[in-house]
């Protein structure tokens, strides 16, 4: 009996969404008897379970949902809203009461007399009901008697489709074992045409079994309709809602997560691409909006697309938008693709309507969707014709549990990738492909691109070494949510067929290296790795289409992260080279001290260069640390972008202390930071408090006029560069065992300085810092 | 009382009485699949036919160094998840009675697996969940490694 019951709330609650679905359809097209007639089928079998099972408030509910729907038929007129909505009320009451229904108690305490009440009200209304009341309950019944029109099917639990699904995942692996015990014994079990028929059956049984886990999308779309016709009715707007290709299967799980992102682009639609009546009008537009749902199958994916008549997505309001919200700058902006600054409508935080109503515009929307289609391997495309319409396309997996895979091995072991977040597998040894190195970080200039690259070995473990030099691994580069993209460097790849893949426990998850498990024919369990949480791994290698963009135009010159630090409002850019590693640390752990500033790490104090008064007073703190030689510093960093490759050309001098020059990036303004002279400056003290204080060389500036007093001004570089200055204004005042002399020689325009070393003599242009250090001797230790 | 139960065993050097309510059957343990970057207390994952079982070091989690001498598992499932408990010496299954609450504190490390006490012909042994195995394992925080 409690197989019975469970059984009849299942098919009620699919026969009441499918009915609710219908019914809007009807009252759109009354002369689809076909979706009346289904709905009476619903109600008149909702009816007679609830009745044997002894629920009388849903025989009820639906014994009057059926007399209003009944006296809706006989008017054979236009259908009432009025009535169309307390019949719906009625089937959501219907749901609630079937959806609550225990063995125990039988359906829950809802009051449903006034409702019955209010429908019943309804069928006394009309004057025909009475007289024609009797034929149309014969119709009624005489179709759902018709056997053609109701589906051979038997509802089984998904707990037994599973276990079905385990079992013949045995008799797979009971195959191998039984498959390698014979061959041990040499028989040769290919050549039995019993043993290939055996085999030939069961992989087709393991097909029949993952075929059962799929429902067909109108399933998924039958809420669709009603969820359309409410929020139209809302926003006082008229829309004709088409769903296409319900009758594509797709996983019950991919249909699930599906729910949410459908909904969210319908209430969009409608509130923002749909216009009024009126504008629609004076468009020339059919004054009934058109929201169109079709799906499409193509091998494993499936793509649903969500089309509107509407006025489409005002790109320039996207952008003022963002500019305003400051995700980027209006100079920035400027330089995206179209595409790309379409696309700024998934960033969190951004809706264009001005007004927040209670249907959508309260700025999350787009971002959520992308989220929540990317979570099971999806992605969202945009098509925006404007003043014609918005398409958006889903685009996801058949199916979460089986996908395709690459087998990587590592210390004797296979790790699986799932195939939809590789974009390309290469050979390290490919013409295409460099290894860099910098900052102790790696690398992959792909194409003259360049991407971050994670070694696998290093990410399973920290320490560890890769056992095969670069010429035989293999690069696979990975794509995921966000745009990001990563080199993921690898022994070996193989193909592998298709997985089934397990979620994995807490335990293993937390750390998220991995995101499921499998069990290949081999029998030993195999781990796929998250890529997803693997490509969050590192923050600053984040990269956004804009700066990909605007990078691929700039493919040469050496990688720079670009920065934002605390208390400015400019961009920064910092060699990547120079950068030793990005820590977090307490702001409680960066300490005034001996006049300086610094950052205790254990055992490890670091200068720290930071507009101090505006660091957060509390909390973390980001330090980027610098080292260069034998010296280090950290520099603040409030914000970590991308990484980008500067072109040494198109850098321009700065006339800033510690700004070494600005290049412009796209069309925002980075200033270089002159990792040298900070390091020069403040790394000096720390580093100077354990090495030797020998006294420094001392460099005599000839000044014997005025001309040549400006030699004064190259006393800080040279101190940086730890020398000693001295000024002369005659030359016997120098001591004849001077070490270096620096004279200005005033002769016209070419700006030149001799620079006697003992004695050999050169002259340098004054304005080439690197020739003149190298002039006097090089950069000294501190 | 009822007479429930109870895998007598080993882990690590202490004698217990695992609860055999939620214990689906006990096998040796075969071929294990390491998991790079995980929790000392896992073991790595066990196929048993069709299903993946994340293999957990009872030893390690009640705060002993690895047995190498534990070569057999206890089968249970928890939230969807299949668990095998790595364990030393399975002597018996045994109904037992009388298992009351321990008389004074244990040592620190066994505080987050709950035990009770046990005697059977003459030896104490501590009772556990089996469960509380893999909570334990699953939250280091509860968990007391460093004692």
């Amino acid at each position: 009996m409690e197989d019975l019951l469970r059984e009849f709330v299942g098919e009620a609650l699919d026969q009441i969404e499918e009915a609710s679905a219908d019914l809007v359809a009807w009252e759109r097209d009354p002369t689809d008897r076909d979706a009346l007639d289904r709905i009476f089928r619903a109600m008149h079998t909702i009816k007679g379970s609830s009745s044997f099972f002894e629920l009388p408030r849903t025989t009820g509910v639906a014994h009057a949902a059926e007399e209003a729907l009944e006296a809706l038929r006989n008017r054979r007129g236009i259908p009432d809203g009025h009535i169309i909505l307390l019949v719906l009320e009625a089937f959501d009451v219907c749901r609630r009461l079937v959806s609550g229904v225990t063995p125990a108690d039988g359906e829950p305490q809802l009051a449903v007399d006034e409702l019955i009440k209010r429908l019943g009200d309804h069928v006394r209304r009309d004057p025909r009901h009475e007289m024609e009341a009797e034929p149309a309950a014969m119709a009624a019944l005489a179709v759902a008697a018709d056997p053609a029109a109701s589906w051979r099917t038997v509802r089984v639990p998904l707990d037994l489709l599973d276990t079905l699904m385990n079992a013949v995942s045995d008799l797979v692996l009971s195959r191998n074992e039984l498959v390698a015990r014979l061959r041990a014994e040499r028989v040769d079990i290919e050549a039995m045409p019993a043993f290939e028929r055996f085999n030939a059956q069961l992989v087709a049984v393991r097909g029949i079994v993952s075929g059962m886990r799929m429902v067909p999308l109108r399933q998924i779309f039958a809420p669709l309709p009603r969820l359309v016709r409410q929020i139209a009715a809302d926003l006082g707007k008229q829309v004709q809602f088409v769903a296409e290709g319900g009758e594509v299967e797709i996983d019950r799980e991919v249909g699930e997560a599906l729910r949410d992102p459908l909904t969210h682009l319908l209430r969009n639609a409608i509130d923002h691409g749909v216009e009024s009546a009126q504008r629609r009008r004076e468009q020339a537009k059919a004054e009934v909006a058109t929201i169109r749902v079709s799906a499409l199958r193509s091998n494993n994916r499936i793509s649903i697309i969500i089309a509107d008549d509407g006025q489409g997505i005002d790109v320039a309001r996207v952008v003022a938008k963002a500019v305003a919200g400051s995700l980027l700058t209006a100079e920035a902006a400027a330089a995206l693709s179209p595409q790309a600054r379409l696309d700024l409508i998934f960033h969190s935080g951004l809706s264009t309507t001005d007004a927040v109503t209670n249907i959508s515009g309260r700025g999350v929307g787009m971002d959520v969707i992308r989220a929540n289609v990317e979570r099971i391997g999806g992605r969202v495309s945009l098509d925006n014709a404007v003043g014609k319409g918005l398409t958006v396309t889903l685009d996801v997996p058949m199916t979460l549990t089986i996908v395709n895979a690459l087998a990587v091995p590592v210390a004797g072991q296979d790790y699986a990738i799932p195939r939809a977040m590789v974009e390309e597998v290469m050979m390290m040894t490919s013409d295409w492909v460099q290894h860099c190195q910098s900052g102790g970080a790696d690398f992959a200039r792909i194409r003259g691109k360049l991407i971050p690259m994670l070694v696998i070995e290093k990410l399973f473990d920290g320490d560890a070494a890769t056992d095969s030099d670069d010429s035989e691994r293999a690069l696979i580069i990975l794509r995921g949510s966000g745009r990001r993209r990563v080199a993921l460097s690898v022994p070996d790849v193989r193909d592998i067929e298709e997985l089934v893949i397990k979620p994995v426990p807490a335990i293993l998850a937390s750390h998220g290296l991995f995101c499921g498990m499998s069990l290949p024919d081999s029998g030993r369990p195999l781990l796929v790795l998250d890529i997803e949480s693997i490509l969050m791994r590192c923050p600053e290698i984040v990269e956004e289409r804009h700066a990909a963009e605007a990078a691929s135009a700039v493919a040469v010159g050496e990688p720079w992260l670009f920065l934002t630090r605390h208390g400015s409002d400019s961009r920064n850019a910092v060699p990547m080279a120079a950068i030793d590693r990005i820590v977090d640390v307490p702001r409680d752990a960066i300490i005034h001290a001996g006049g300086r500033w610094f950052a205790h790490m254990g055992e490890d104090i670091m200068a720290v260069a930071a507009d101090f008064a505006s660091l957060p007073a509390s909390g973390m703190v980001r330090l980027v640390k610098l080292a260069l030689g034998n010296r280090t510093l950290a520099i603040d960093a409030a914000d970590i972008g991308h990484i980008v490759q500067i072109d040494p050309a198109t850098i321009r001098p700065a006339d800033q202390m510690g700004v070494m020059g600005i290049s412009m990036f796209g069309h925002e303004m980075v200033e270089l930071i002159d990792v040298h002279a900070m390091l020069s400056a403040t790394g000096a003290a720390v580093a100077r408090s354990t090495e030797d204080q020998a006294a420094p060389a001392t460099i005599w500036l000839m000044s014997g006029d005025e001309a040549s007093g400006a030699l004064r001004l190259l006393a800080p570089l040279i101190e940086q560069a730890g020398y000693r200055c001295k000024s002369a204004t005659e030359a016997d005042t120098i001591p004849a065992d001077a070490d270096v002399i620096l004279r200005y020689l005033d002769s016209g325009a070419d700006n030149r300085i001799e620079v006697r070393r003992g004695t050999a003599s050169q002259t340098v242009n004054l304005w080439d810092r690197a020739a003149l250090l190298a002039a006097i001797g090089g950069e000294r230790a501190a | 009382m009822s007479h429930d139960l109870h895998v007598i065993c080993r882990i690590g050097s202490e004698a217990v009485a695992l609860s055999a309510t939620n214990i689906e059957s006990v096998d040796r343990i075969g071929a294990v699949t390491a998991v790079p970057g995980a929790p000392a207390t896992v073991m790595g994952l066990v196929a048993m036919r069709s299903r993946i079982l994340t293999l957990l070091d009872c030893a390690v989690i009640s705060g002993e160094p690895h047995d190498p001498s534990a070569q057999s598992m206890a089968i249970l499932s928890i939230d969807g998840h299949g668990y095998g408990l790595a364990l030393a010496a399975i002597e018996d299954v045994l109904p037992l009675a009388n298992i009351r609450p321990l008389p004074s504190p244990v040592a620190p490390r066994w505080h987050c697996l709950a035990p009770q006490l046990v005697d059977i012909h003459g030896r104490t042994l501590l009772v556990i969940d089996p469960a509380r195995i893999v909570a334990a394992a699953s939250n280091p925080g509860t968990s007391t490694l460093a004692a």
